[in-house]
């Protein structure tokens, strides 16, 4: 039974963070970074993310118009580097602001029901 | 097969499941990442690292999301759609009063598949182009409960004309036709007049008008008197089904064939009467005012 709820918990947990994979990608991309390296980065902060979901999440979010991206040889093979641009910068912004605003009510929520 | 030849391999896979504008570029980044991803592993450490990746058709979708032929949403309908198609398409359904070639069945049965696809389809493509034509609108809240007069006098009429037919089938059909069938030829052997073969449906459906009956006095049904109605369908269904197998109900065999097919349509509708009734039962939404208990209603 123990087993059941660490399973779902853990799965609920994976849910919770797909929601805030993007503020987590943006707030990483104020300077370029390639998928790797972007990986490592948030990976080293405590949010690990799969491969397989973060890779094609900076082509969606390219799509979206929230970063841009560019080929660079730099020390090593070719590597595409991805940055916030402009709308990313507002969009992120907001999101911020958002999410700093969820947290409060979210956190005085459960204050309140402890 | 080396590491790089693995890499190499899954990397086409996936770019060749992605629009013809975005193969190369993300083959390219796909392969540079995996390589970073393997650093100086060998060939176990490159099929590990794909695998986790996952399936080629999966990661392709989340690099460029498919369009869904029938949206996902519509999958129940499409299918309901499907399976009453397969049911009702004569020939696909052996048990139908009625039949046509089984090859020609069978092409109208995939046709009727297509059809249902591209309706789909289309559908699912001007929900995406014009989402404002499906917005949701409210529409009359229909009490099933409560009795319509017209509705069940109507029934009332079809069941009183069905048992008459039933026990007078020579003066009834006479009448229908204006006089062009004799009465005479409408009557029934001997053997299909017993206790055992005729009696059946002839009290089922004198029980159901009442049933009906007295729904329409107290303007409502409730959920014993919506159990015994359908139980009520599905006997006389079932006689009239039986009726149809066995036959030897008129000695005339012109009559014959016309009563079995008479009673294998109408034991039919019974029975699709039934069924739907039972359908609706079992997804029954209480009224808000019957609560939540199913007792309740």
């Amino acid at each position: 039974m123990q087993k059941a709820h660490s399973i779902l918990a853990a799965k609920l947990e994976q849910e919770l963070r797909r929601g805030v994979l993007i503020l987590a990608v943006l707030s990483q991309l104020k300077d370029p970074q390639y998928g790797y390296s972007l990986r490592q980065l948030l990976g080293a902060q405590g949010m690990p993310i799969e491969e397989g979901t973060l890779y094609p999440l900076l082509r969606r979010m390219e799509e979206q118009g929230l970063l841009s991206s560019e080929w660079k040889i730099e020390d090593g093979p070719p590597r595409r580097y991805y940055v916030r641009n402009q709308q990313g910068n507002d969009v992120y912004r907001d999101l911020s602001a958002g999410w700093r605003a969820l947290v409060g009510t979210i956190d005085k929520m459960m204050t309140e029901a402890a | 097969m080396d590491a790089n030849d693995v890499i190499e391999s899954y990397v086409r896979d996936v770019a060749a499941q992605l629009p013809l504008r975005k193969r190369a570029d993300v083959a390219a980044e796909l392969r540079s990442l995996l390589a970073e991803e393997l650093g100086n592993g060998d060939q176990a450490a490159a099929l590990a690292i794909v695998r986790r990746f996952g399936r080629p058709a999966d990661v392709a979708a989340r690099y460029s999301t498919p369009t869904a032929v029938v949206d996902p949403a519509d999958t129940r309908n499409f299918v309901i759609a499907a399976v009453l198609g397969g049911l009702l398409i004569p020939s696909t359904n052996q048990r139908l009063p009625f039949a046509i070639n089984p090859a020609t069945a069978q092409v109208w049965f995939l046709a009727w598949l297509g059809a249902l696809v591209i309706l789909f389809a289309f559908k699912s493509w001007i929900t995406r182009r014009r989402p404002d034509w499906f917005q949701w609108k409210p529409s009359q809240v229909r009490d099933h409960d409560r009795v319509r007069a017209v509705e069940q006098l109507a029934l009332i009429g079809i069941l009183v004309f069905y048992e008459m037919t039933y026990l007078f089938p020579g003066p009834v059909i006479h009448l229908l036709s204006g006089g062009r069938v004799a009465a005479e030829l409408l009557s029934y052997t001997s053997d299909f007049a017993s206790l055992q073969r005729m009696s059946w449906f002839a009290l089922f459906v004198p029980a159901l008008a009442a049933l009906e009956t007295m729904a329409l006095v107290q303007g409502r049904w409730t959920r014993l008197t919506r159990t015994i109605e359908i139980m009520l369908f599905v006997l006389a269904g079932t006689q009239l089904g039986w009726h149809a197998s066995y036959g030897g109900i008129f000695a005339n065999a012109a009559a014959e064939h016309g009563a079995r097919m008479a009673c294998q349509l109408v034991g039919a509708a019974f029975i699709l009467t039934a069924v739907y009734k039972i359908y609706r039962e079992w997804g029954r939404i209480p009224s808000p005012s019957a609560g939540f208990s199913p007792a309740t209603t």
